[in-house]
Parts: structure tokens; sequence; C-alpha cells
């Protein structure tokens, strides 16, 4: 009886020991299984979609901007609040700096005298550049106020770290030290009391920063960039041409000068014309000469870096008389065009100011499928132009890595239209590059859409993309983009080296 | 019951997670509303790449028409999403959930190394700007985390039950056979007792059902044990008693046989000796067969009601010339008379055979003393003597069958030794009970209680 219950006992722990673990499984919860894509009905095509672009234009804009005029006790730290109106007729850079001209209201008081106007600004995207033209004679003390207060308003721009203030033409100094490039490190207030001792202590040298121009890759103009110099009061230019021979810390530029062991023949000096402009003379042995042709680097270029560079720093210079090996240079080829002549052999600021640049980014596509950034050179007058940032995509990228996104065969006429308003950019382009779209795949579909919105959303006030064939929006380009409504950039399609180190 | 557990733990998994998505969203919903509508794509894009590495989900922004403004994952941008949940809230719906199985052939949403098989739960929410659909928030994940989960929790769950099943067979196994102990022993004992060991006793374990049980059972067995012994040593009296007579009369008869030549007194006398046997005989077989009538049950009495003392000193009146030629005194005090419900014949058996034995015991000039008194319901009736008593040792014995204190005093007064077992069991028969009390060469005193008996109308018995 004892083994019986014993047998009964066990046997029916293992029934329920079985019924336990027999059905360990979890049953699927409540789900529908996906099909092929349902029977969605997109709504139609927006009936209030804007018009077509034909020609540019860019729609004004509201800019709520921080500037800084001068305080009752003369310090430049606190901003007053401005609406700008913003044209597209003048860049945020020139309106800032035009506003910091002005004679405030009673909340603070002028950085210049009355009359003083803006002569130019160049916005090289990093480095600032702003000429200003001042009503009279201005002070040490003025002169300070003048760029701190010019530095700190265009500071206000997060793309802005370097500015450069030139008066009437010449770099800004104070007495016959130079100030440099005014970076968001700089205190305006050290190089001024430097300036104060500099003529007790009788310096030899001082350390600065600048803007150095270089020339682009492609040799089309010349980047500022930022550079330390030891400037040398007793030969002002051979510290900066030295470090023209070396490479700043900024892609997309090459060598200014090829330097040379014997590159100097004699210091440089400084001359009065007889109308009174101070023209600094520079005397370059053969050598120099030499090296430079060995570069195979573009001469007009050349004397751009070098006439910009000086100009842009040393105080009281109207020019640059350039002689090599014992002869002036007055004549220099350019790069697809006419030779250039310089009569006397004075280079002046304003003779190459148009060949100053703008690294801009340009989106092309890569062997991964992925959209991958060319920095290329711009020039100011154009680099900031939604239609010239297109026209660099349909040229194609330059680098051999690369491949465009836009279809072989597609010109700038092919542009229709362009119009920047309200951040977004609506771009028509002609039924030629429609049709020669519908031979995309999917990926060169999505290249193509992206790689052109992410490049125009580089520019200040764009963040979206309507496009347009010969005015009429469809519905999906070729395979999967949709066209209605507006198109936003797509960061992650853009290889970084991150993302490559990561697949 | 195992996968009622995993099934809840399951349902519970999926609806936090539900609700945590619905907390999510709806809270993304209102960060990504104001980038939305400034386009203000770079936040968008980072606050979506930071949500999904957080919570390991795929996360989209659609615009009014249902195109992907923004992906986490930058792979569906500019595409329309053909899910109804889009559709559902396009149409008006604030949210909308729903689930897809997600192959990896199929995986649009979800990574390349979806678990095959795994669910894709999605959750659409409205982006809203000043009350106008300005946007559709799509938020994707697998559920194989929850599946990853679940199977852990089964694999867990069987691992436990694996254990807890081991454990508890052994346990069961231990108290089974803990608990069978005590009933294999009683079970052995039962065994020996069929066999006629009557001597086994089990061992008593505890204070619980089966510690009494074993108890019982010890008392049953030292019961049966006592009354095989008693059984065994009343057939060996009653086969001695038997046969001794018969004995004692083959002897006589064989010398009457045998005798040489025939003396006519001697023949006599053993022929009378024969006749004393014969009766003798007689006698036991009559008590034997009596005590077989009352084990059995078989004796009936005839009850009626009668007076007790009448009875008693009718018997003492019987005896009377007995004890005068004895030369022992015999007297009897009662004062009350009390009815009792009895068969007369028996009870003059009773106390015929007390006052008989208290005057064989007592030695020439002793006394018998019978009194007989009331005592509420109960009448009392004692036997006194002042004879040889009885030893202490033999006092429990005497009322067992065919127990003598002295076998040959008894045989030679006529004695079966039945006679005080007979008494009592018609003592217990009327509802009474009999006890003695004595002491060695001073008397011995038997007392007999039996219930009055009280009518029915309540009426007083006299």
């Amino acid at each position: 009886m004892t083994n019986r219950l014993e047998r009964i006992f066990s046997l029916l722990t293992a029934l329920i020991l079985a019924f336990s673990l027999s059905s360990c499984s979890v049953k699927n919860t409540t789900g529908t299984t996906a099909g092929s894509a349902s029977s969605m009905t997109l709504p139609l095509a927006e009936e209030n979609a804007p018009l077509a672009p034909y020609g540019d234009k860019e729609d004004s804009e509201v800019y709520r901007a921080s500037i800084y005029y001068a305080s009752s006790d003369g310090s430049v730290s606190v901003p007053s609040t401005r609406v700008l109106w913003l044209s597209s007729a003048s860049s945020i850079h020139r309106r800032l700096a035009e506003e910091l001209m002005k004679t405030p209201g009673s909340d603070a008081n002028a950085v210049v005298q009355r009359g003083s106007r803006i002569a130019s600004v160049e916005n090289s995207g990093n480095i600032v550049t702003v000429n200003v033209l001042p009503a009279g004679s201005m002070s040490d003390a003025e002169i300070k106020t003048l760029t701190e207060a010019m530095s700190k308003t265009m500071f206000e721009l997060p793309s802005v770290t370097g500015v450069t203030v030139l008066l009437s033409g010449r770099a800004a100094s104070f007495s016959d030290l130079p100030i440099g490039l005014i970076t968001k490190n700089t205190d305006v207030s050290i190089l001024y009391d430097e300036a104060v001792h500099y003529e007790e202590s009788k310096h030899t040298s001082v350390s600065r920063r600048i803007s150095a121009y270089y020339p682009s890759i492609d040799e089309t103009c010349v980047i500022p960039c930022e550079m330390t110099v030891s400037h040398e009061p007793a030969d002002p230019a051979k510290a900066i041409l030295r470090a023209l021979g070396t490479l700043p810390n900024q892609s997309g530029v090459i060598q200014g000068v090829p330097g040379c062991e014997n590159m100097f023949e004699k210091v440089s000096r400084y001359e009065i014309t007889p109308d009174g402009e101070r023209i600094l003379h520079i005397f370059l042995t053969s050598d120099a000469f030499l090296a430079l042709n060995q570069s195979g680097h573009d001469r007009h270029m050349y004397l751009a870096s070098i006439v910009l560079t000086l100009t842009s720093f040393l105080a009281d210079t109207d020019g640059v008389c350039l002689s090599i090996g014992g002869k002036t240079v007055t004549e220099v080829p350019v790069k697809n065009g006419a030779d250039r002549k310089f009569p006397s052999g004075i280079m002046r600021r304003e003779d190459f100011a148009p060949y100053i640049g703008k690294h801009v980014s340009l989106y092309f596509a890569n062997e991964n499928n992925m959209l991958e950034e060319e920095i290329r050179a711009l020039p100011l007058a154009s680099a900031d132009s939604a239609r010239a940032r297109i026209c660099a995509l349909i040229e194609g990228p330059e680098s051999s890595n690369l491949l465009p996104i836009f279809p072989l065969g597609v010109k700038a006429s092919d542009i229709l239209g362009i119009d920047i308003s309200g951040s977004v950019a609506s771009v028509n382009l002609s039924a030629n590059v429609y049709r020669m779209a519908q031979s995309f795949s999917q990926i060169e579909e999505e290249l193509f859409v992206f790689g052109l919105i992410n490049t125009l959303s580089e520019l200040r006030g764009v963040s979206g993309l309507r496009l347009y064939f010969e005015g009429v929006t469809g519905s999906v380009l070729t395979h999967k983009i949709y066209l209605e409504g507006v198109i936003l950039k797509n960061p992650g399609r853009i290889q970084t080296p991150e993302s490559s180190a990561s697949n | 019951m195992t996968v009622s557990v995993i099934q809840l733990v399951g349902e519970y998994l999926f609806n936090q997670r539900v609700r945590e998505e619905e907390r999510v969203t709806e809270e993304l919903a209102g960060h990504i509303s104001p980038l939305l509508t400034s386009y203000k794509t770079d936040d968008m894009y980072a606050l979506l790449r930071a949500t999904g590495e957080e919570y390991n989900a795929r996360v989209l922004v659609l615009n009014a028409y249902g195109v992907v403004q923004a992906d986490s994952k930058s792979i569906l941008n500019g595409h329309v999403l053909p899910l109804e949940e889009v559709k559902s809230v396009l149409g008006g719906l604030i949210s909308d959930y729903g689930y897809y199985q997600a192959s990896p052939s199929d995986s649009f949403l979800m990574e390349k190394d979806t678990h095959a098989g795994a669910m894709t739960g999605i959750y659409a929410r409205s982006i809203m700007d000043d009350g106008a659909l300005v946007g559709v928030l799509v938020y994707a994940s697998t559920e194989h985390d929850i599946y990853d989960g679940l199977i852990q929790v089964t694999r867990q769950i069987a691992y436990v039950m694996l254990a807890v099943s081991a454990f508890v067979c052994l346990l069961s196994i231990v108290i089974v056979r803990l608990f069978m102990r005590p009933v294999n022993e009683l079970q052995s004992g039962i065994a020996q007792i069929s066999k006629g060991d009557f001597s086994y006793r089990v061992r008593v374990r505890g204070k619980d059902e089966l510690s009494d049980l074993a108890r019982a059972f010890n008392s049953m067995s030292t019961r049966i044990e006592t009354l095989d012994r008693s059984r065994n040593q009343f057939v060996s009296n009653a086969s001695h008693e038997l046969k001794t007579p018969l004995s004692t009369m083959k002897i006589l008869l064989q010398t009457v046989l045998y005798q040489d030549s025939f003396d006519t007194d001697m023949t006599k006398e053993f022929l009378g000796d024969i006749d004393k046997e014969i009766d003798r005989l007689s006698y036991v077989v009559s008590d034997l067969l009596t005590l077989v009538s009352i084990d059995s049950g078989k004796m009936r009495l005839n009850a009626a009601p009668l007076l007790i003392r009448d009875l008693v000193q009718e018997n003492v009146k019987r005896l009377s010339p007995l004890a005068r030629e004895r030369g022992i005194e015999l007297e009897f005090a009662g004062r009350e008379n009390a009815e009792v419900m009895g068969d007369t014949m028996k009870l003059n058996q009773v106390f015929y055979n007390l006052i008989d034995n208290a005057i064989k015991y007592t030695p020439r000039g002793g006394s018998v003393r019978v009194d007989l008194t009331r005592q509420g319901k109960t009448v009392f009736t004692r036997i006194i003597d002042n004879g040889i008593g009885i030893p202490k040792e033999d006092v429990l014995h005497i009322f067992d069958r065919f127990y003598r204190v002295d076998k040959a005093r008894s045989r030679e007064t006529g004695g079966t030794g039945l006679g005080l077992s007979i008494v009592k069991q018609i003592v217990l028969l009327h509802s009474g009970d009999i006890s003695v009390s004595s002491v060695e060469n001073e008397g011995t005193t038997f007392v007999v209680e039996l219930p009055v008996y009280i009518k029915p109308n309540g009426g007083k018995n006299a």
C-alpha cells in the first residue's frame, strides 16, 4: 500500500510538472500583418502652392540684431537690440556694420563720428573685413571703441570668428602698432595698452593674429585664414611673407608664398608717393621667383596673397610694390583672363579685393552612395548666391573621388529661377532636367534631391527646398521622393569621418 | 499556470511599452512642432537621433501630406509612409497604434538585423501648431526586447519550475516515507497479529493521530494478548476441570472393575465417589454453559421489579443452617427496602454464591455479616466476613474464570472456579457492579451495587 501511495503521489507530481512545462510558449499578441503598401491616396498637390520662380529673387526678412554701441563710460559691453529689415541687396554683415555707423538712441553712444559710413564688407565665412570710411580723423581711443564694437557685433553671428577693421582702406592700428585680426579671444584693451607703452619700451616685435590670404586650391580666388605672426617694425614684410609660406590650419587652400632660404634681397621699407600714399616696397631675390615657378602656383594669386595680407594688417599701408630679382613687378598673367598691369608697380588692396573668396560647401555623391562635402572657393560676389552654388553643383566635383549629382548635360541655363523666401528656397529647373532625371536610380534620385537641398541649406536663411520643373511640381520625381511641400535637408545622408568609421 | 503567468507578464510588458511610447511621442511631438514649422532641420534631426538612441527606436517626422521630413536613420526622407496609422492621424485622429510582423526582407522601418518574427510597434501621433495639423510623428520600435525579456522570463520560470518540481518530488518522497512509516509499522503489526503473535507492539512517535492510532493498536494488542492468554488459560483450566473428574472416575471404576475380590463396601464407596465426580462434572458443565450463554449474549434476564432486601434476606435465611453447622455467625442488616429491576433467579444465584463463599472461607467461630443500604439511586449490598481473606496478588484475579486462590481447598468445597465469574457477569448484566476488598487472615468484603428501579411515572419506590 505504501508503494502504491508513493507511486500515485509521484505520478501526480509528474503530471503537474509536465502540464506546467508543456506549454511554455508565448502566444503572439494581436497585431495586424503588414501587407503591401495600403492603397493610401495621397492628398492632391498643394492647392495653394506658391508659384514657381522665374529669375532670381530673395525676399526681405526681419532680423533681430544685437548691436554693440558705446556706453556712457566709453565701454562696449552691453548690446542694444535692433530689428533690422534685411533685403536681398545687402548681406547681414553689411547691415550690421551699417547699423553700427548710425547714432543710437538715448540708451547708448555712437562709436564713430556722424557721417561715417561703410565702404565695404568682405564676408569670407569665418573672417569678416569691414572697411569704414570715418567722417574725420580718429584717435586711438576712438579706434579702440570702433574695433571693439564692430568685432563684438559681428561675433553675434555664429559663423564669424575673426574681424578685421580697415579705416579708409588702411588696416586699423593703435598709433603704429597694427591691431590685426580680432578674434573672440582678443582683448582689444590689451592691444591698446600695449600700444600705449610701445613707444616707451621700444619693443622690436609683437605677436599678432592676422588675416593671411591664401590661394584656393583651384587658384581662382584667395581665402583669408587666421595666422599668428611676429610683427617686426624694422622689416614688416618679412615675417608675413614667411608666414604665407606655411599652410594654415584650414583646408581648401594652398601655400601663399613658396618659401626659399634666400628669399629677401633686402629689408622692406616704406616710401611716400607724391600723392601721399604710403607704399611698402618689398625686395625679393630671384630665388623667390624660382621657387614660385617651381611650385607651379598662379602668379596672380601669388600677388593677391601678398598684397591683401600686407594691406589688411600693416598700419598706414596704402599699397605694395614688389621687386623680384631687382625688377619691379608691373604685370601679371591672370588665369582665364587678360594680363593685369600695375603702373609704377604699385598694387593696392582694391586691385585684388574682387578676388577675395570664401569657401562654400557643396555636396556630391561618393562611392558609398552617400553625400560628401567638397569645399570650394567662390568669389565673395557670388559665394552667397544660390544660383552660383547650383551652378557649382552642375559643374560637378573637382575631386576625382566624387560624382556629380546632376545628370550629365545639365547647364546653368537649365536653372529657370530661384526664390528664397521664408527659409525655403524654391528652385525652378527646366523640363530638360526632369527628363534626364527619369533615368535616375532610386539612390541617384535621393542623392540629387538631398545633395541640392543640403548644399542650398548652407546659405543663411535656407532650411527647405521646393523643387519645380517648368513651373510645375509633380508628386514623385522618379521613384520615391515626393516633391509636394517643402523638402528638408537630410544631415544623415552626409558621410562624415564619424559615419565612415562607424560603417 | 506557467503559460498564464507568461501571458500576463507579456501583456503587462506590452501595455507598459505602449504607455511609454505614448508618453515619449506626446512629449516629442510638442518639441518637434516648433522645429518643423520653422524648418530647423538640424535641431529636429538631433532630437530624433537622440530619442531613437535612447529608446532604441526609429523616429520619423512627416509633413501634413505624409511625406517624411526627417528620419532618425536618414533613410526614408522624402518618402511617403504607407501606414494605416499615419493615414488615421492625417485623417483626424490624435494618435494611432499598430503592430506589424517584421521580417528581415520587409524591415522598411527597422534595421536589417531585426529579429525574424519580431513585432514592430508603430505609434503615430499628430504634430499640432496652434490647433492645426502640421505633421505626424511616427515612432517605430521592435518588440524583440520584450520577446527577449519574455524568453528570459520563460527560461527562468522553467528552471525554477524544474528545480521546484525536483524539490517537491524529493520532498514528497520523504514526506510519504515519513508518513507511511507508522502505517507500515501498523501494517506489520497487523500481519504479526494475524499470524498469532499477539506480543507485537508498534512504536509510538509524536502526538498526532497516527500516534493515537499506534497507542490504540498497542492497547488492542495487549487486550487481545490478555484475552488470548485468558482463553488459553480458560481452555486449559476447563480441560483440566473436565478431565480431572473423568480421570478420577476412570481410576475408581478401574479399581472396581479390576479388584481381585468383590468388596461391596469398597465398591459402594468408590461408586459414591464416582457419583460425586459426576455431580462436579455436571456443575462444571452447567457453569460453563452459563458463561458461554453470557458471553454469547444469549442469556436473557427475566427482569421484573423486585424488592432487593427481601431477596437478600431470603438467601441469608437459606444459608443460616450451613452457617450454624459451621459455627459461623450469620447476620443480616437492612433497614431500607428498594425496588430493583432484576432477574430473581439470577440475583438469588449471585447473593447465594457470595454468602456461601463467605461462610466457606470463614473458620469456625467467625462471622459473616450481610448489610444493605441505599444511597441515592444505588443499592449497596455488602457481604463481610472475617475469614481467611484473599492474598493481595489474587484480589485482582478473583473474578477471573477458573481462578482459585487455594485450589485444593476450593476443590474440597466443591467449587468449580467459575462462581465469581458468573456472579460478576450477572451483576454486570443488571447494570451493576461488584467489587472486593480483602486483607489476608482478616477477612473479605464483597460489595454489590445495583441501580434502583425508578418507575416511569416518577412514583416513589418502597
